[in-house]
């Protein structure tokens, strides 16, 4: 190299100088390809930055409301539900509520039914319960083909009594009296009832004219014993006429064996009261 | 003193002694007719701390009180600002029940028995 000449060594910086500009040229052609790429990274990565911060700021409303509306929800589901549990409650006491007065009314109604058919006075059955009870217990019997006995009972020389005594000391013996009929009776089925004034009937179903008398003179018997003062009676005491009827039911109206027991009442009292007159 | 009658039953209402008191049979028909005593009850709650609402001489509720007088207690409830007391009678039979099962919507409800 040393032995070269010095046009030689001229062109031989030459071409390195040229080598070298090449080189510098595409150096700064790179550098300036990366500039551009830098550039176009941060300005990129700016966008990406804003779009994504926008993008965040966007989540975080959303994810606001939706809070906001789970809390609104979460109340509305609270309210629904107490108005729900409000309601059920309220049914409920109105269903029970209902019920009780229900019981109430019916309690209302059975009394009502029974004071209807009780006589104030004497606590025994009334009229009213006497014709029904002679209509189902004469059906009864005729369907059955079976013996209906009655008593018509009515207290000798009352009304003697109640202007001797006082309509009180009337109203007292009554009471006394309604109290032997009913120890008289011994089966559910047989009724004693208030027929008016001082007159009494027996309903004995399923009972012949035997029994039917048998019970009539039970009755004598204890009023005999219970010996209520009448001084004037004929008999110092409280009597009572009692007519007795008795019959297997064939026809359709049960007036006819009140008919007969009070024919044989009359009978009773024609022949000198204190007596019991039989069919 | 706040008042309504009509057939059969009396209501009232003291502001001194702070209580309303029903009497005699509500038998009116449905809540459009139980408005007034309604409104009674609403305006005695108001701006008061302790309210009695003396029940003892109601002899008869139908099923439209007994839901009136339900959503006045839970009218009760919501404000949260006022006690109140029921006096109910022992000797009325849809009492003990029924306004036992008012104190389920109202636990803080004062049930008192004469």
């Amino acid at each position: 190299m040393s032995g070269q000449s010095p046009y030689v060594k001229v062109l031989d910086i030459e071409q390195t100088l040229a080598e070298l500009q090449a080189m510098v040229d595409q150096l700064q052609q790179e550098r300036s390809d990366l500039e551009i790429a830098l550039t176009t990274a941060i300005e990129h990565g700016d966008a990406i930055e804003s779009q994504l911060e926008m993008a965040n700021r966007q989540l975080q409303s959303e994810v606001r409301e939706r809070l906001a509306v789970e809390r609104q929800l979460r109340d509305l589901v609270t309210t629904i539900t107490q108005k729900s549990r409000d309601l059920e409650v309220v049914l409920q006491t109105i269903t029970e509520h209902s019920d009780q007065i229900d019981l109430q009314w019916l309690g209302r109604y059975i009394e009502a039914e029974h004071t209807a058919r009780i006589d104030s006075l004497t606590g025994l059955a009334n009229r009213r319960k006497l014709d029904e009870t002679i209509d189902s217990e004469w059906a009864r019997a005729r369907r059955s083909r079976q013996s209906l006995a009655m008593l018509v009972c009515d207290v000798d020389y009352f009304k003697n009594y109640n202007d001797l005594y006082g309509h009180q000391h009337g109203d007292l013996c009554l009471q006394q009296l309604a109290a032997i009929l009913t120890a008289a009776l011994r089966r559910d089925g047989d009724l004693a009832a208030r027929y008016g004034g001082e007159e009494f009937v027996i309903v004995l179903p399923n009972t012949d004219a035997c029994g039917a008398r048998q019970l009539a003179e039970g009755l004598q018997e204890a009023l005999r014993r219970a010996a209520i003062p009448h001084e004037a009676s004929p008999y110092w005491q409280l009597t009572m006429s009692i007519g007795v009827a008795a019959c297997i039911p064939d026809g359709s109206d049960p007036g006819t064996l009140f008919a007969e027991a009070d024919r044989l009442l009359y009978l009773a009292k024609q022949r000198g009261r204190n007596q019991i007159a039989l069919t | 003193m706040n008042a309504l009658a009509g057939d059969g039953y009396q209501a009232e209402f003291d502001s001194a002694a702070g209580c309303v008191r029903l009497c005699g049979s509500l038998r009116l028909g449905g809540l459009t007719e139980y408005a007034p005593i309604s409104q009674l009850l609403e305006d005695a709650l108001d701006g008061r701390s302790a309210l009695t609402v003396d029940l003892s001489t109601l002899e008869f509720l139908n099923s439209s009180g007994i839901a009136t007088l339900s959503k006045f207690v839970i009218s009760a409830r919501n404000r949260k600002d006022c006690a109140l007391t029921i006096r109910g009678s022992s000797t009325i039979p849809w009492q003990g029940k029924s306004l036992n099962n008012l104190k389920r919507l109202m636990p803080s409800l004062e049930l008192v028995f004469d």
